[in-house]
């Protein structure tokens, strides 16, 4: 639709090759692609696609010296391969300018953020303190920050990770750039906030008249921001083209596999009980018939679950407050039942798994696992407990011992609960192993040879090893690739299937909820506020939280870009409270079988 | 077999320093046990007639005031230093660790353990020594003692901050959600991953060691004066360093190059063992 405009950025055979442990590895093969004015282009992948190392070399950040780049990269005709490292330092800030995944680190947490917003104006201007000052309110208004004046003089930590997210877009735009390169901005922001953000970069490009690169991994994001998107896989380009023209009609395998995978809230409607995703380089493969959840007696019974975090002071360790991390939470969950935990972050939602599996102590209440009475138990028996419940935890990557081989640390808890022997433990890890998609041979390696994907296969296995009735899974597809989502998704379904296990399966992804949850429980700083049947719940969202959330999930069709949206932010209620205070009880109102909303909550989204 | 004349040719190329070390330190201890074959000469024969002679054939780093032969006594010496050195890093980084392990799983424990660390820290180690040795008799074991003591709050420290970190590690968490008991945590998890930063303080420790031990001798406050050590050697030969700079020379050359090797061992297995230095394997 631009092809007549000249483009602000032009790359041309991008190629780069960085130091690897067997001498130099060529990381980009060759990319091309033009960036035009008033563009928002996506360059979307998997990780070790090549994309955050194609932002690092525009930006000219890779390592000097390292880094071998060749081919041509022209910001307004100007080459900019080659330039020296001051004439570099000029284009950024004001050429080009860049904001990065980690809002939390990317901020010096000694400054305030006036200063620190002055100090990038001032590289690119010579002002004095006033004009630096106003210049910098100026920018806290653009990114919508509520008082500017008074957050002016705060320091990072007073910022929410949104809010030191705005306040990092802010910085970039301190040098007026023609370019923005947001390097997967809103990967570690919760999903209401993750809208605001890809709203605010919308509006912005808009009326500062910028150019936009966008680095994604997620098509929901691209499909809600992108003029035009690159598919990048492997380090090459696999096609590129209007946004609208990659989701409707895909022409690379790659791509078709890449938009099959991704989860899309609402396909499911009104069907019910889990569907496994579609296969990767398959037709359809849609709906594998699964078996029915088993009725009767629940097989994980949680009842007004308390936890409560003191908050001390003073040198005494006087109590001045408390966190009410879990407040009155009360669930079943049925054998080969899925019940999806969702919410933001620090809404509790990891803090209840984590009590039920006993790693934390809870303050009150009642859980009732297998006939356990869960939170009394002590020593032997609070072992043998432990076997029923086993987690899978969101971190590939730190939950395997990296000293321990693989087949050590399968076999280490059945053998060390006395379950059988040595060599019946060997047998049943390999069988696992090959279970979850993996050669019985990896049992002699060690996790550092795994990819992020294997890994949490790995897990699966060590959790199933001891034939537990419920299974913990803590954001346990969240950290994965969309394509290894799936296949981790799809593994979890059928081995329900054949186990009959029971998961809790805390997410903050609404679209892998409602592929993998029979039931969805809904959770807000620290309480259900909506339980109920995954179609039910998704179907008619009562509570007025739940709607937000739902809200704001990126949709991946950019034909629905522009529906309307009501996402008002508001001030997330603080679960801190003084340490004489003694919660509501909470009311439930059933509005559909097996759906309860809580009420006494409502109030609280009521004023805004 | 290949293999591991692979392995090791790959080592010297990459850490220099740590092959470098390991070759004079394990030359050192082969002297050390081979003492009466490389020093032929009874190390505590006295020959009058030989006093304070400088390095000749006959007596390569020539005699001490009593006429004896300084090569010998500085061969046997290094039996006493070495043995020291690695007795003392052996005995406070066992004795360090279960005093980390314990305050680092236990808070009571770690109240009590860690203020009695850190009232032990607060003294010079060699005062400590001094004193200890003052409240016993002058002997080999009672010398490791005194100096490791010293020592255990270091590795203890050290110990106590990595079982801190790694018990809130998820793999850990992994592991108790299967019901393993608590002891296996602690010696098959904990104690595995904190061992690099342990037996790079531990060569620390030893070359410490060394150096303490020779100042004990040198002050007299060490092993008896019948055991030749470096430090009582460069001690008798202090009152005629002036003329006859030979008698101190010789061991405080040996006791240098010894403390020297064991730090570059704990330098070069310091950048082999730290996953930061991105360089493994």
């Amino acid at each position: 639709m631009t092809q007549d405009i000249q483009p602000l950025l032009s790359v041309r055979d991008l190629r780069v090759s960085l130091p690897g442990a067997d001498g130099a590895r060529e990381i980009l093969h060759g990319i091309d692609f033009d960036l035009n004015p008033h563009e928002i282009l996506a360059l979307v992948g998997e990780s070790g696609s090549g994309k955050s190392v194609t932002a690092l070399t525009l930006m000219g950040l890779l390592p000097a010296g390292a880094a071998q780049v060749s081919g041509s990269v022209r910001l307004n005709g100007r080459e900019l391969i080659g330039v020296s490292p001051e004439e570099m330092r000029q284009i950024r800030g004001q050429g080009m300018a860049m904001i990065f995944q980690e809002p939390m680190t990317s901020l010096n947490p000694l400054l305030k953020i006036g200063y620190q917003l002055q100090e990038a104006l001032c590289a690119h201007a010579d002002l004095d303190r006033v004009t630096a000052r106003e210049q910098a309110l100026e920018l806290l208004r653009k990114v919508r920050i509520p008082d500017p004046e008074r957050r002016l003089d705060n320091y990072p930590h007073h910022f929410s990770g949104g809010m030191r997210q705005r306040v990092m877009i802010a910085m970039a735009l301190a040098g007026r750039p023609r370019i923005l390169i947001a390097d997967e901005p809103t990967t570690a922001l919760d999903v209401t906030i993750q809208a605001e953000i890809l709203e605010l970069i919308r509006d912005l490009q808009r009326e500062e008249g910028m150019a936009v690169l966008f680095i994604t991994h997620d098509m929901g994001v691209v499909a809600e921001t992108a003029d035009r998107t690159m598919v990048m896989y492997h380090g090459r380009a696999v096609e590129s083209g209007p946004t609208a023209t990659i989701f409707a009609a895909p022409q690379a395998e790659y791509t078709r596999a890449l938009l099959a995978a991704v989860p899309r809230l609402g396909e499911m409607g009104a069907h019910d009980g889990p569907q496994r995703f579609r296969h990767i380089l398959g037709d359809t493969g849609v709906a594998v018939p699964r078996q029915k959840v088993a009725q009767g007696q629940p097989i994980l019974s949680v009842r007004n679950l308390v936890k409560r975090f003191d908050i001390k002071s003073g040198i005494f360790g006087r109590v001045s407050g408390r966190v009410h991390a879990i407040d009155d939470v009360s669930f079943d969950l049925m054998p080969g039942e899925t019940l999806a935990l969702v919410g933001e972050s620090g809404c509790g939602k990891s803090t209840t798994g984590r009590a039920i599996a006993r790693l934390i102590e809870a303050d009150g209440g009642a859980v009732t696992l297998d006939g356990f009475d869960a939170l009394t138990l002590r020593g032997a028996d609070l072992r043998r407990m432990r076997r029923s419940v086993q987690m899978i935890f969101q971190d590939p990557y730190a939950s395997l011992n990296p000293r321990i081989r693989v087949g050590a640390a399968l076999c280490e808890a059945f053998v060390v609960n006395r379950l059988g022997t040595v060599a019946q433990a060997r047998d049943k890890a390999a069988h696992l192993l090959t279970r979850v998609g993996l050669s019985p041979d990896v049992a002699a390696r060690f996790p550092h040879e795994f990819s992020g994907g294997q890994r949490q296969r790995i897990a699966v296995a060590r959790a199933l090893m001891l034939d537990p009735r419920v299974i913990v899974a803590d954001e346990a597809v969240s950290a994965l690739d969309v394509s290894v989502k799936a296949q981790v998704s799809n593994l979890l379904m059928d081995l329900q299937d054949e186990t009959g296990v029971g998961y809790l399966f805390i997410s903050h992804d609404m679209a892998v909820v409602e592929r993998i949850a029979h039931r969805v429980a809904v959770m807000y700083s620290g309480r259900i506020v909506e339980i109920g049947p995954r179609a039910s719940v998704f179907g008619q969202p009562s509570h007025p939280y739940t709607q937000r959330l739902l809200a704001a999930v990126p949709v991946p069709d950019p034909a629905r870009r522009d529906r309307p949206r009501h996402i008002v932010p508001i001030q997330t209620r603080s679960p801190i409270r003084a340490p004489d205070y003694s919660a509501q009880p909470l009311r439930y109102r059933q509005i559909a079988p097996g759906h309860l909303v809580e009420e006494t909550s409502i109030a609280e989204f009521a004023c805004v | 077999m290949t293999t591991y004349v692979a392995t090791l040719r790959r080592l010297i190329r990459v850490y220099p320093g740590l092959a470098f070390g390991s070759l004079i330190f394990g030359l050192l201890c082969l002297i050390a046990l081979c003492a009466p074959l490389v020093a032929p000469m009874d190390p505590g024969f006295v020959d009058v007639r030989q006093r304070a002679q400088g390095p000749s054939w006959g007596h390569l780093f020539g005699t001490d005031m009593l006429g004896r032969d300084l090569f010998a006594r500085v061969v046997y010496g290094a039996r006493l230093s070495l043995s020291v050195g690695i007795a003392v890093a052996c005995v406070a980084t066992v004795v360090g660790a279960v005093i980390g392990l314990l305050a680092g799983y236990n808070r009571a424990a770690d109240a009590v353990l860690m203020r009695i660390m850190d009232g032990v820290m607060a003294i010079p180690s060699i005062l400590l020594a001094v004193a200890l040795m003052a409240l016993s008799t002058g002997s080999v074991g009672n010398v490791i003692v005194a100096i490791s003591i010293s020592g255990v709050p270091r590795i203890a420290r050290l110990v106590r901050a990595s079982v801190l970190s790694l018990r809130e590690a998820v793999f850990v968490e992994a592991v108790i959600g299967g019901g393993v008991g608590t002891g296996r945590i602690i010696f098959r998890h904990i104690l595995p991953n904190a061992a690099a930063p342990i037996i790079v303080d531990a060569t620390y420790l030893c070359a410490g060691a060394m150096l303490s031990e020779a100042v004990l001798c040198f002050i007299g406050a060490g092993t008896p004066p019948t055991v030749p050590s470096w430090g009582n050697i460069m001690a008798e030969g202090r009152t005629l360093w002036m003329v006859k700079p030979h008698m101190v020379a010789f061991p405080a050359l040996m006791l240098s190059i010894a403390i020297l090797s064991v730090n570059m061992i704990g330098d070069g297995l310091r950048d082999l063992l730290d996953p930061r230095a991105g360089r493994r394997n």
